[in-house]
């Protein structure tokens, strides 16, 4: 890889960080909020080395220009392209298909394909004894995690009757009927994601990823505060909403009425 | 007979093309036979493949594989980041002698000493591979700066904070990751100085330290992985990348000259042909005598491992017969004599 190249490819780098952190909210498809300032000195560091580089090697090649009709300046590796072993290796050509894919060409961030591929009992929901009691709003907005808790472990049964509000993408069931409201979480990247899922009741499955809000009370399957209990919702309502920002959290919904 | 040097020099000129007898040439200026065929080909295969590689990379498989790629490599930009630019620093400032004071000289005892050092790293393996592979540089023992590799992403304070924070309440969790990371490096570092071989672990020449009389900046980017790394990797060669023989040019042709001058006053003649003689039939090319390069120029082996050209040698070291009676004349009788000889105007 020529020294331009290289030049180039740093720049272009540095020019993707800075357009999904600065620019847009692309970054939040691949990592957690909290690389934001690391992401954007990253893109500025590459964007000024790519910018040094460039300048280091246009100022060679006016000093020196050349004057026996070749092309290659004094100074410059003087063994590229001969396959001497040297210089980065081919692979470096490889670092392009990042720097371009977050300029022109970003992939939405993970949805249903991801969320239907791991089992529905793959849920990152911590252990939990002791519970508050629930706030007396109505619906009351829940997490897809706080809910599969107070389903499955909270043995005073807060949850029975009570209407609640969650939020999450639909992700169709493999079998064909039934869906889940679904959450991935990050724990580093997008690539460690895990899935929390609810399954939905008595409403036809909307398209796959799209983003609602549903409403609706426990839907009685196994004992209630145990583990046989399926997180499963009877739902009254299913509202279309936004991605929120914070996809890739566990996060109650927004939306409120 | 005129026209034969000239065509001799345009055929070395321009390659096989102006040999090529004039009908061929005419014809290869036509067009192609299928043109139409091969003009339709160029306009639809390029689309058609656009269109049949953008479906496919639209699939949702494609789709989730593209965004965890991007992902890690999003994730992993500013800790690869930060490990390079400490490398380089690393390079550049801190002398070798450092890690001979700090690091044991056993290995088993420098092993875990590397380890413990991994604490001090905050970051990611992707910031440790390069100030690793710059420890290798500046002649730590493979085996410690694998172990510093294992247990820098293990056990630096961020990692330890987060265990802290996902284990609230339980800090014998902290100290259980700390201990069992440490005890993981060291092993697979003991492991390595038992089982490992060099080669495994290729040191970077690149990595040489800082040198007197050299820039550190230029040293800095000399460390950064990412430099053409043609640069200072001949060993001992200039930091151009061009060896230092290049440099020296000058002075090794002039030290060239004054030896063929010695020959050139013990045969009558033209200088230039009288080096020819000497060298057994060698030329000059650019000053220089092409049989009588320098051991490191051009590859030829024997030069010393600092770059250096070895005492200056004939790629033949033999005289030509003719040669022998003169020389015999001049510096006394016997095979002996001849060598001398030989050697005064060869060595």
């Amino acid at each position: 890889m020529r020294r331009p190249v290289q030049a180039l490819l740093l720049a272009l780098s540095g020019l993707g960080l800075l357009r999904a952190t600065l620019l847009s909210d692309l970054y939040l498809r691949y990592v957690k909020e909290g690389m934001r300032p690391l992401l954007v000195a990253s893109g500025v560091v590459l964007l000024a080395l790519g910018a040094a580089e460039g300048w280091s090697y246009a100022a060679r090649l006016r000093r020196a220009p050349a004057a026996d009709g070749s092309p290659a300046p004094p100074g410059d590796t003087p063994d590229h392209g001969h396959g001497h072993g040297h210089g980065p290796p081919w692979v470096a050509w490889l670092l392009f298909l990042p720097a371009l894919s977050l300029l022109f060409w970003a992939p939405p961030a993970l949805g249903a394909y991801t969320a239907s591929r791991e089992t529905p009992q793959a849920v990152p929901v911590t252990d939990q004894d002791d519970f508050d009691p629930l706030p007396a709003t109505s619906p009351l907005p829940l997490t897809l995690g706080d809910f599969t808790r107070r389903v499955q472990q909270d043995r005073s049964r807060a949850v029975q009757g009570r209407t609640v509000l969650m939020a999450g993408f639909v992700t169709p069931d493999g079998s064909g009927d039934g869906w889940y409201l679904t959450r991935l979480i990050l724990n580093c990247c997008a690539a460690d994601a895990q899935s929390v899922k609810v399954r939905v009741h008595g409403v036809a499955a909307p398209k796959a990823d799209t983003w609602v809000a549903v409403t609706g009370t426990w839907h009685p399957s196994g004992t209630l505060g145990t583990s046989s209990a399926e997180a499963g919702l009877d739902a009254r309502t299913v509202e279309r909403i936004a991605r929120p920002s914070n996809g890739y959290t566990d996060g109650p919904p927004l939306v409120t009425r | 007979m005129l026209m034969r040097p000239c065509t001799a020099q345009t055929s070395s000129r321009s390659g096989h093309a102006a040999t090529v007898p004039d009908g061929d040439a005419v014809r290869a200026r036509e067009w192609p036979r299928h043109w139409p065929l091969l003009l339709l080909g160029a306009a639809l295969l390029p689309g058609t493949a656009l269109v049949v590689l953008g479906r496919w990379m639209d699939a949702p498989a494609v789709l989730a594989w593209r965004t965890v790629c991007l992902a890690v490599c999003v994730q992993a930009l500013p800790f690869l980041l930060l490990g390079t630019a400490l490398s380089g620093a690393i390079n550049a400032f801190v002398p070798a002698s450092v890690f001979q004071r700090v690091l044991p000289r056993r290995g088993a005892l420098a092993v875990p000493v590397a380890g413990v050092a991994g604490v001090v790293l905050p970051g990611c393996e992707c910031a440790s591979v390069p100030v690793a592979r710059s420890l290798i540089g500046r002649g730590v023992t493979p085996a410690a700066a694998f172990a510093f590799l294992l247990s820098a992403p293990a056990v630096n304070p961020i990692v330890l904070t987060a265990t802290a924070v996902a284990f609230p309440g339980r800090p014998e969790m902290v100290l259980a990751r700390l201990v069992a990371s440490l005890a993981t490096a060291c092993a697979m570092g003991w492991l390595w100085l038992w089982l490992g071989k060099e080669e495994w672990l290729r040191p970077s020449v690149r990595h040489t330290g800082h040198r007197p009389g050299h820039s550190r900046w230029a040293e800095f980017r000399a460390g950064l992985p990412a430099r053409p790394a043609a640069r200072g990797r001949v060993p001992g060669g200039g930091r151009d990348g061009r060896g230092h023989l290049q440099r020296r040019r000058p002075a090794v042709r002039a030290r060239h000259l004054r030896r063929v001058g010695l020959a050139v006053g013990a045969v009558p003649g033209g200088a230039r042909r009288a080096a020819g003689g000497v060298l057994g039939g060698g030329r000059l090319r650019r000053g220089l005598a092409v049989r009588f390069l320098a051991g490191g120029a051009a590859d030829v082996h024997g030069g010393r491992p600092d770059g250096r050209p070895e005492a200056d040698r004939a790629a033949d070291g033999h005289l030509r017969a003719g040669l022998r009676g003169p020389l015999l004349q001049r510096h006394g009788g016997g095979r002996g004599g001849v060598q001398r000889a030989g050697r005064g105007i060869l060595l």
